[in-house]
This record gives C-alpha cells, sequence and structure tokens, in this order.
C-alpha cells in the first residue's frame, strides 16, 4: 500500500487528473480484503455494427436480453459479495448502463462500491461544432451515478484481409484516477491498457504507477495474452494488481477474465458454454509490503 | 415504510414532513405518477432541515452514513431530467453530509489533546461540567484570554462544548472527550533496543 506517491500531471501530452471518492466510498474500500468480480456475456449479443464502417456502434442489437444477463450476474457476483466489477468492452450502450444505474440506485442490500460498466462509442457534441465520436467507459458508484469517465486514448486497428482498418473514433488525451485507501486505482479500455511500441500510451501506467488497474476489453487471445505482460510488468515494477474483463467480438465463448498478480495457474479461468453467468472471482489485500 | 401519497404530501404540515424518513420520499419519487413543484418543494424543506439539524447535533458517522446513503438515492435515475434542478440541490445536501464525514475522518484528537493545559482543562469540566470560563480560569491560574483561546481549539476538536447561559458560556465535555489521551513516550530503554533490532531482522 502507498501512503504517498509522485505522478505526473502531464504524460507525453496525456493530461492525468485525480479524483477524490466520497468518504462513504472511501470506507468501504478501506476494508480488506476487497472481494472482486470480473464478468462477460454468453447471450450472443453484439453492437449494431455499421457495414460501411466495420468498426463503428451506436447501441447493442438486443439491449433487454444484455440486461436480462447483466441481471444475473449482478445477483451472481453480488451473493458472492463482489464490491468492485469490472464489464467488458463494448457491451453495455447508454440505455442499457442506465437501467444498471437505476438497480444500483434503488437497491441498499447490494455490496458493490464501484461498477466499471464496460464501455460504448458515444457521440461528443460539446466540443466543437462537428461531433466526435468517442469510446467511452463510465464506472459508476454504488450509488448508479458515475464516479471515472474514461474515454478511449487510443483507437483499435486491425488488419482484416490484410488491410488496415481503424475503429471510428476519435482519441482522446486525458485520464483521470480514482483517489482510494489502499492508491490510485485506473480505467482503460482495451489498448489503453495493452499498447506495445513506443507510443505516449505505451508507457503511461508505468509512469503513473497506479494501485489497482480495471480493465474493460475486446479482443481475442492475442489481446488477452498483451494484457497479461503489461499487467506482469506493472506488478513488478509498482505492486500494481490488474483485472480484466474481455469479450470477443464474434466468438461468443471466447471470454477472457483475469487477474494479475496471482499464484501461477490461479487467476483464469475458461469459460464453458453451458455457463449462464461467467464470472471470474478474486480478493485484493493490500499490505504495506 | 409509509409511501405517502400526492395529496397527504401536500397536506403535511412542517412536523409530519420532518418526520418522515428520506427512503419514504425515495419511494414517493420513484412511485408516484407526477412530480409537481409543490411536491419537490416539500421534499426540499424536509432535506434541508434534516441535514442542518444532523450537522448542528454533532450526529456520529454511522448516522451521517446513513443519511448520506440515503440523499443519494432520493431522486430515481428515470426521474432525473425531469428533477434536476432538485436533484443537484440533493446532491448539494449530501456533499455537505461528506464533507462532515470526512473532517469527522480526519480529526486528529490526540494532537488537541497533546497540547499545554487541554488534559487539565478536560478533567475539570469532567468533574464538573457547566462551569464559567471565568470559574476554571481561577481553578487552573489561567487568563481568561489564554483560557478562550486553548478553549477554541478543544471546542474544534469537539473535547469541549460551550454553551450560552444568559450573558455566561457554560463548559460542558464535547463529544470526542471520552476519547483516550495518548500515552506520553517513555524514557527509551537502550538495552532493548538492540535486541528488537535483532528480531525485526
Amino acid at each position: 500500500m502507498r501512503h504517498h506517491q509522485v505522478l505526473p500531471t502531464l504524460h507525453r501530452g496525456i493530461s492525468v487528473r485525480v479524483s477524490p471518492a466520497p468518504r462513504a466510498l472511501e470506507q468501504l474500500l478501506a476494508s480488506t480484503p476487497i472481494p472482486f468480480a470480473a464478468g462477460g456475456f454468453l447471450d450472443g449479443v453484439s453492437p449494431d455494427w455499421n457495414d460501411r464502417s466495420p468498426y463503428r456502434c451506436s447501441c447493442l442489437q438486443d439491449p433487454d436480453e444484455r440486461w436480462h444477463s447483466i441481471s444475473a450476474l449482478l445477483d451472481e457476483a453480488g451473493s458472492a459479495g463482489a464490491m468492485i466489477l469490472v464489464l467488458p468492452e463494448l457491451t453495455l450502450d447508454e440505455a442499457v448502463r442506465r437501467r444498471l444505474s437505476e438497480w444500483l440506485r434503488n437497491r441498499k442490500d447490494h455490496p458493490f462500491a464501484l461498477i466499471v460498466a464496460g464501455s460504448f462509442h458515444e457521440t461528443d457534441g460539446t466540443l466543437g461544432p462537428e461531433p466526435l465520436r468517442r469510446g467511452v467507459s463510465r464506472t459508476l458508484d454504488r450509488w448508479g451515478e458515475e464516479l471515472l469517465v474514461h474515454v478511449k486514448l487510443r483507437p483499435m486497428r486491425a488488419m482484416p484481409k490484410g488491410e488496415t482498418a481503424d475503429e471510428d473514433l476519435t482519441g482522446c488525451d486525458q485520464v483521470e484516477l480514482l483517489l482510494a485507501p489502499f492508491g490510485l486505482t485506473g480505467v482503460a479500455i482495451c489498448l489503453d491498457f495493452c499498447e506495445i511500441g513506443d507510443t505516449p500510451v505505451t508507457d503511461l501506467w508505468r509512469a503513473v504507477g497506479p494501485a489497482l488497474m480495471l480493465v474493460p476489453s475486446m479482443g481475442g487471445d492475442s489481446t488477452n495474452h498483451a494484457h497479461r505482460d503489461k499487467a506482469r510488468q506493472l506488478a513488478l515494477q509498482h505492486g500494481t494488481a490488474t483485472v480484466v474483463a474481455s469479450q470477443h467480438p464474434k466468438d461468443r465463448k471466447a471470454l477472457g477474465l483475469c487477474w494479475y498478480p496471482i499464484p501461477e495457474g490461479e487467476g483464469e479461468r475458461a469459460v464453458h458454454d453451458e455457463e449462464r453467468v461467467p464470472v471470474l472471482y478474486g480478493k485484493l489485500v493490500w499490505t504495506d509490503d | 415504510m409509509t409511501v405517502p401519497n400526492s395529496s397527504q404530501l401536500l397536506a403535511d404540515g412542517p412536523s409530519q414532513l420532518l418526520d418522515r424518513a428520506l427512503d419514504e420520499y425515495a419511494a414517493f419519487l420513484r412511485e408516484a405518477d407526477e412530480v409537481q413543484r409543490e411536491h419537490g418543494e416539500a421534499v426540499d424543506y424536509a432535506v434541508r432541515h434534516m441535514v442542518v439539524r444532523l450537522l448542528v447535533r454533532g450526529a456520529d458517522e454511522d448516522e451521517l452514513t446513513q443519511t448520506y446513503d440515503s440523499l443519494r438515492r432520493l431522486v430515481p435515475v428515470s426521474r432525473e431530467p425531469e428533477l434536476r434542478e432538485w436533484s443537484i440541490r440533493w446532491r448539494g445536501m449530501a456533499d455537505l453530509v461528506d464533507a462532515r464525514l470526512q473532517s469527522l475522518a480526519h480529526r486528529d484528537v490526540s494532537k488537541a489533546r497533546s497540547l499545554l493545559h487541554v488534559e487539565d482543562i478536560l478533567a475539570v469540566v469532567s468533574n464538573r461540567p457547566g462551569l464559567t470560563q471565568t470559574e476554571i480560569a481561577e481553578a487552573l491560574d489561567l487568563s481568561a484570554a489564554n483560557l478562550s483561546r486553548i478553549l477554541g481549539v478543544m471546542e474544534a476538536h469537539e473535547l469541549v462544548e460551550r454553551r450560552s447561559v444568559g450573558r455566561e458560556k457554560r463548559v460542558h465535555p464535547g463529544r470526542l472527550a471520552g476519547v483516550a489521551a495518548p500515552e506520553k513516550d517513555g524514557p527509551v530503554d537502550h538495552g532493548n533496543r538492540f535486541s528488537s533490532y535483532l528480531y525485526a531482522a
């Protein structure tokens, strides 16, 4: 556990901001251990990928079915006492996220302190005459209100059939961290966490050194492998704990739920087809070592 | 929990409004077909007075935490656009309660208790609650100005409470007067220091 930390306010053009948690949330997050969960979905509900621009979406194909899956996941993770829950990238559109907010607001008996409500493409018309498309992940507090907003820094690049295709988004140049009793908590969407090569995003988290990283992601084996590599580096350098919830864009059985650091062979779980509620559980324990 | 209906809420007098729990208002705002401005004003009256009372009477952490939780659940997500004006106002009330919780959490009573004369004043006030400042000054042979300054620090840390009775101020033990005094450092036992390093290694 860190008691003092020096962190950059600007890292290679990316500004770094820190937000305090309300005291009532601090009290919850000060408990130890902190049970957490990473969840995924086997319902086959996809974003409405646009044919003209394959990496662009505005809503989910079946929000009701997705909400049904989230309800089951909340019951499952809630009954295990999870205080932090991470959901994958591009799995909650605005309508579903509002239902999640309502669920958190109306129930007093749930254990959740923070829920990373996946992410989705959103249109931001506040910055100029032309609305910008952004990838946005909103972290909800236990009262269903947005506590942290992470706008994707680095749009995804794919190479289908050998041609380069970028996610139809405008990147951002700002990150926000939550000041929790155990240290700083960051949220990074997919490539914002696992990017390799020499870019400002690559070494951002190593420069900041958060205590906990929560990563909603979408990708296959190579993406999950890259997440594990970055998580391992951060764990070695800063003792950072990382929780990843990853969902494959097409293969509904291929979920990547993992956390790091972990004992060998634990912390990752193959999700079987027959499992209705795929959730990975763990406990965060902060020490002064 | 009794959920008031629209007409009941408008018919309630001030004391009846204050008798209701915040959760009842949350249920009303969730279930009412229509929330008029008058309903918002009635709920606001209750919220405002509850929060002020809570802060004035020095409620403990548990009660403050429960109130904060209820305030954050007051406006249903589906009604946020409709109740935006009230929502911002009641969120501000929740922030006030949170600020009080923060100040309680970061209050270090031990520092105040280690100041000169504080323990002596506490002992006098605990034995004879309700003494005037002049009586305390005489008992401890302190100047009125010095005592007043020390009492100000003690009151800020809730070690004492000054209550006005007529033109006099009487001093009573505060909410945190019962918190144990810090242990004073004793002489260092140099004989044991070396062995404790060995055990630590």
